[in-house]
């Protein structure tokens, strides 16, 4: 497969500004505070429009910046001497509690309020690396290969978490009454 | 429902990275009954684990923030000024501009590795060791780095004064920094090592190889700060500043020619 020609600074902001929030919610899935996945995400930006010469352009633009922006938040951990997870603090809540009034889709009435935090707790009762692949390849749709830049693993590891996540998730959730697969949108491979 | 060999196929083909295998494996799904169950749960927990995401979306002040940078953002740079310069100009403005995260815009508006050194070696090298490789073998820590960082290491060739422990793969002043973590008795040292463009050092060009090192305290730790070729080195560590200045003269010798 040929190699994609390099990202233009414009494509790069443009790309940016369309995923802002599935990167705070890598921010905040790392960091677990909306203040710091804010600022984490400004970094990243401020990172991402750093002038560049045609040589320094990433070729996949969108698994580059979600990698930027992992490498700072993973710095910030490091930082600190403690290390917050998303749900269990409570702060994610607060965070959902916030968008409960936004607009829902015809889907999302298909799981209650109650189903759903149960499926974000259960997601974030993993193993971090488990959680960050799930949600780079089911929720943020990047591709194993993306992932596999953005986690600095290989490609089967991407996999294998996957499988792993998914079945930890199946497990914490049983009780969770999903929605029939009749009513779930197909999502064509 | 757990009695295929195939289920993991099932899930590459769901996540869309069945590639030429693709129709071969929806065929299979679609005949196999532990699969299609399979196939059906993994629909449903993935369509559950999107919608409970999904609720959490960046909020409004944070796309002002990214205005705000925009907003402050110079226009190209003219020919023969340096790219960092400009970004570091750039940063100064955003900081005034953006909405909070000041403290985070400065931090990219610093150049100086004196500063930086030293406070990654009292947060995470002094005391708690906070270390992405634990070994005692320099040319282990030496390749393990080696694919991380955009520039030569150099050859850890003398060590007898001091015991490799491992090191830290460190992100500051926005670039990659490799740290070696040594221990000499009871005391800690670390040796950082960037690529030295655009650093500085107490506003002063770092001294090369064969002039004396610069050497500083700050926060009772002692430093030496020199470069060899375009590798910043900076000794940080607890050992009395003759010790280190000892130490740095050691490392000085070191073979900046690419491993192997």
């Amino acid at each position: 497969m040929p190699r994609p020609a390099p990202a233009s600074a414009e494509t790069l902001e443009s790309v940016f500004r369309g995923e802002i929030d599935g990167l705070y919610r890598t921010a905040l899935r790392i960091l677990g505070t909306r203040e710091e996945a804010e600022d984490a995400v400004q970094d990243a930006y401020i990172r991402v429009v750093h002038p560049r010469t045609p040589q320094e352009m990433p070729h996949h633009p969108r698994g580059w910046i979600f990698r930027v922006l992992r490498n700072l938040c993973i710095d910030r951990l490091r930082t600190r001497s403690s290390r917050l997870r998303v749900v269990s603090e409570g702060v994610d809540i607060e965070t959902i509690a916030q968008h409960q009034s936004d607009p829902r889709t015809p889907e999302s009435d298909l799981l209650n309020a109650d189903a759903l935090d149960r499926v974000a707790r259960a997601m974030d009762a993993m193993p971090q690396e488990l959680s960050e692949a799930l949600s780079l390849v089911v929720i943020e749709g990047l591709s194993y290969r993306e992932t596999a830049g953005i986690l600095g693993i290989p490609v089967g590891t991407v996999r294998s978490r996957l499988s792993r996540a998914r079945e930890s998730l199946r497990t914490m959730v049983e009780a969770v009454d999903l929605p029939r697969l009749s009513s779930v949108p197909k999502v064509q491979p | 429902m757990t009695d295929c060999p195939h289920l993991s196929d099932t899930e590459l083909w769901l996540d869309g990275e069945g590639g030429a295998r693709a129709a071969q494996i929806a065929q299979h799904v679609a005949a196999c009954p532990a699969c299609r169950a399979h196939a059906d749960t993994i629909r449903r927990l993935d369509f559950a684990a999107r919608e409970a995401a999904v609720r959490i979306k960046a909020p409004a002040g944070l796309q002002s923030r990214l205005d705000d940078i925009d907003a402050a953002r110079p226009a190209p740079q003219a020919d023969g000024v340096s790219r960092r310069r400009v970004f570091a100009g750039f940063a100064a403005a955003a900081s005034v501009a953006a909405i909070g995260s000041v403290a985070a815009l400065r931090q990219r508006d610093s150049g100086d590795l004196s500063v930086a050194v030293f406070g990654d070696f009292a947060t995470h090298l002094a005391a708690d060791r906070n270390l992405d490789l634990t070994e005692t073998n320099p040319q282990a820590v030496v390749d393990w780095f080696s694919p991380k960082v955009p520039f030569d290491l150099p050859r850890l060739a003398s060590l007898s004064e001091v015991d490799l422990v491992g090191g830290r793969l460190c992100w500051l002043l926005d670039r990659r920094i490799a740290a070696f973590n040594f221990n000499r008795g009871s005391e800690a040292l670390g040796l950082y090592v960037a690529d030295s463009d655009g650093l500085t050092c107490q506003h002063a060009a770092l001294p090369q190889a064969d002039e004396p090192p610069m050497l500083l305290s700050d926060g009772g730790l002692n430093g030496a700060f020199w470069q060899e070729g375009a590798i910043a080195h900076a000794l940080v560590g607890q050992p009395a500043p003759d010790v280190i200045a000892h130490l740095a003269n050691l490392l000085d010798t070191y073979d900046t020619s690419k491993p192997g």
